[in-house]
């Protein structure tokens, strides 16, 4: 008897502030709040990627928020987390379709995750705008299919691809490359466009190995082969933890002072701090350089520094665009069903620069920036830079 | 040439760790007929506190040294509640527990530390010492050395000392060891905390080798500790030992010859091979099997 009182009484205990939590949280969601789901790694081996995409966003609707809102309204955002896994993010996109409060969505992150989700959010009529998924095969399944629902405002790895081929070959004026790949869609994608671009280039691709992502932690084995056919640069197309690990392994392999050029998102701090020593140098291609001259990416920058104490990486900058792009096609008389139409007819002028689609949803006209490792920090090569977007 | 014994030489080291973690596996199987699906991540969650010890100042021979006693002492734990009580039950319901304390160890340790992976700060540089062509770095030695010592302090400890004399009193036949006196709920324990101690070093050393302290270190070291210790022949510490170094030469070679997405497959057609042909693995114990 004694013991069920006192368990009533501390289920009353339990129950009471949960549920004034779940009131103060109903509170704002009447008719004047705008939903949008974020959807992204926020845990797991690249939760750097969507903790950076959640910053972005944040701040994006925050400022917007500040400012009045959308034609009136509060942005709102719900955060789910994918871990970038196509099994996650199928689930997450379910939930998401079920919830007929949700406006539209923001990610995912991995071209993995996003693939998975795409089907799901264009079943149920819902927009996706991706910040982060460069893989082409989204190119191919968004034409094939037909996805008008889907655009993403980061340029597709195709291009990448080449810009990284263009540095390694044109600008540094190397001869023999090598390339480590992650066995994922955007890794092979990426992969399969290199080759293209090095066979176009006259330059000989003379290794080529592959790793699973976040499972491969000893490079070595695919290093030392790496090792035996005398490259004199290596591409790395992966993730900052992966890549890390790799570059601290090179020493082991007899790759000691190879030219390392990393495939964008690796330019977190986690890929000096597992790296260590062995980054110094190496250089990573990215579609966002935060020391653009821009109006918008200083206001940004500085904005993002403020909030956060430090600087904005690729997937906090591309994601701070999305709230935006939503709020401009939405005061173009946007409803939930046109949306998706409304932002691929847009033309946004953020940190990134001016972002336009085509009739496949991807960005056009966006150019990168070439980082490097100096003193343990990331610097943008300003001469690189220029030189690969000639 | 140096390609391939580059490659030997790689494989000889990620070998002898798997090595170290694969005789304190073999080592609880042999004694009780176990399959400790905790040894992983005992040593994970060990090694996670070795590198907090490190990153908070304490000095590294003795944050690992630290390290090693709590995971002989998280192994005695183990044993105590989640195997002891199940010890004379159907065989099936000690493995089922010990998934469970897996799966318990993981978790306060995802609570703990989070998911991400850490660099594990190595105390040691990273030299090279070039030897006709091949690379060795000074911590590949440290690991050879490693295991060298622990391979010889534990075949010395087992067939020499009477504690040894009791495990393998024990493993021949438990009933028996008891009726004689031999003190089984004080040998037991002590088998668990010395093959626990041993699975530490190897994670400390796989930590450094990889420059990586993960969650799920755990379940990829107790994964290649069984294959190494089917391979050498389960219960046999010297099969155990020679597996694992087997293991890291043959997932090595066949990135370096077969296939880079393969290292997995390759080992473990390879295991299936040699156990097709060898049903009890290489080094198989000379015992008769048990009626």
């Amino acid at each position: 008897m004694k013991w069920q009182t006192a368990r009533s009484v501390l289920l009353a205990g339990a129950v009471a502030p949960s549920l004034m939590m779940g009131m103060a949280l109903l509170a704002p969601a009447h008719a004047e709040s705008l939903n949008f789901a974020v959807i992204g790694p926020m845990s797991g081996d690249n939760a750097v990627y969507g903790v950076a995409l959640q910053r972005g966003t944040q701040l994006a609707a925050k400022q917007i928020n500040a400012a009045g809102g959308v034609n009136g309204d509060q942005m709102e955002l719900e955060f789910l987390d994918t871990q970038c896994q196509a099994t996650q993010a199928a689930s997450a996109a379910a939930k998401i379709a079920a919830d007929p409060d949700v406006f539209a969505v923001i990610g995912d992150v991995c071209s993995s995750a996003s693939l998975a989700a795409m089907p799901i959010f264009y079943r149920a009529g819902l927009t996706q705008v991706s910040g982060s998924s460069t893989s082409p095969k989204i190119t191919e399944v968004v034409r094939d299919n037909g996805y008008d629902n889907f655009a993403r405002v980061i340029p597709s790895d195709s291009q990448q691809a080449g810009k990284m081929v263009d540095l390694a070959t044109k600008v540094l004026g190397k001869k023999r490359i090598a390339i480590l790949y992650a066995s994922d869609d955007f890794g092979q994608q990426i992969y399969g466009y290199q080759q293209l671009a090095i066979e176009a280039s006259g330059a000989e691709l003379v290794a080529a190995e592959t790793y699973t992502p976040t499972q491969t932690k000893n490079f070595t084995p695919q290093l030392t082969n790496i090792a035996s056919a005398k490259p004199d640069v290596l591409l790395i197309d992966g993730y900052y933890n992966d890549a890390g690990a790799a570059v601290s392994q090179l020493a082991r392999s007899g790759l000691g002072d190879i030219t390392i050029i990393n495939s964008a998102g690796v330019d977190q701090a986690d890929y000096i701090k597992l790296g260590g020593e062995a980054t110094e140098g190496s250089y990573v291609f990215t579609y966002y350089n935060p020391g653009s001259p821009l109006e918008a990416n200083r206001a940004f920058v500085q904005a993002f520094e403020a909030e956060y104490g430090e600087k904005p990486n690729e997937q906090a900058a591309y994601g701070y665009e999305i709230p935006f792009i939503y709020k401009l096609a939405i005061e173009q008389g946007a409803t939930r069903e046109t949306l998706a139409e409304t932002v691929r007819g847009i033309s946004f002028d953020g940190p990134t620069g001016t972002t336009r689609f085509d009739e496949n949803g991807d960005v056009l006209g966006k150019s990168g920036a070439v980082m490097v490792v100096k003193d343990g920090q990331f610097v943008v090569d300003l001469d690189l830079t220029q030189a690969v977007n000639r | 040439m140096t390609a391939f014994l580059q490659q030997v030489v790689n494989g000889l080291a990620s070998g002898s760790i798997y090595a170290l973690i694969a005789v304190g596996y073999s080592m609880v199987y042999g004694v009780l007929e176990l399959i400790n699906f905790a040894h992983g991540d005992i040593f994970m969650l060990a090694t996670f506190l070795t590198l907090t010890l490190i990153l908070l100042g304490v000095p590294w021979p003795l944050a690992i040294l630290l390290g090693i006693l709590a995971g002989a002492i998280l192994a005695m734990i183990v044993e105590r509640f989640a195997y002891r009580p199940l010890r004379n039950a159907d065989r099936i319901a000690p493995t089922i527990t010990a998934v469970g304390a897996a799966l318990i160890i993981q978790n306060v340790a995802l609570a703990t530390w989070g998911p991400q992976t850490q660099p594990f700060p190595l105390p040691f540089g990273s030299g090279l010492i070039q030897l006709g062509g091949v690379y060795i770095t000074v911590l590949q030695l440290i690991i050879f050395g490693m295991a060298g010592i622990c391979a010889l302090a534990l075949y010395l400890l087992v067939q020499l000392t009477p504690w040894g004399r009791a495990m393998r009193a024990i493993r021949d036949d438990p009933t028996t060891a008891e009726l004689v006196g031999v003190p089984v709920n004080r040998i037991v324990p002590a088998v668990y905390a010395v093959g626990g101690g041993l699975g530490v070093i190897g994670g400390i050393l796989f930590a450094a080798y990889y420059n990586a302290v993960y969650i799920g270190m755990g379940f990829t070291g107790t994964m290649n500790a069984f294959v190494a210790a089917v391979l050498g022949g389960i219960g046999s510490l010297k099969g155990a030992f020679i597996g694992g170094l087997l293991l890291g030469v043959m997932q090595a070679l066949a990135i370096g010859y077969i296939a880079s997405g393969f290292e997995n497959t390759v080992a473990f057609v390879i295991m299936i091979v040699i156990l097709v042909l060898k049903p009890r693995g290489l080094f198989a114990l000379p015992t008769a099997s048990r009626v």
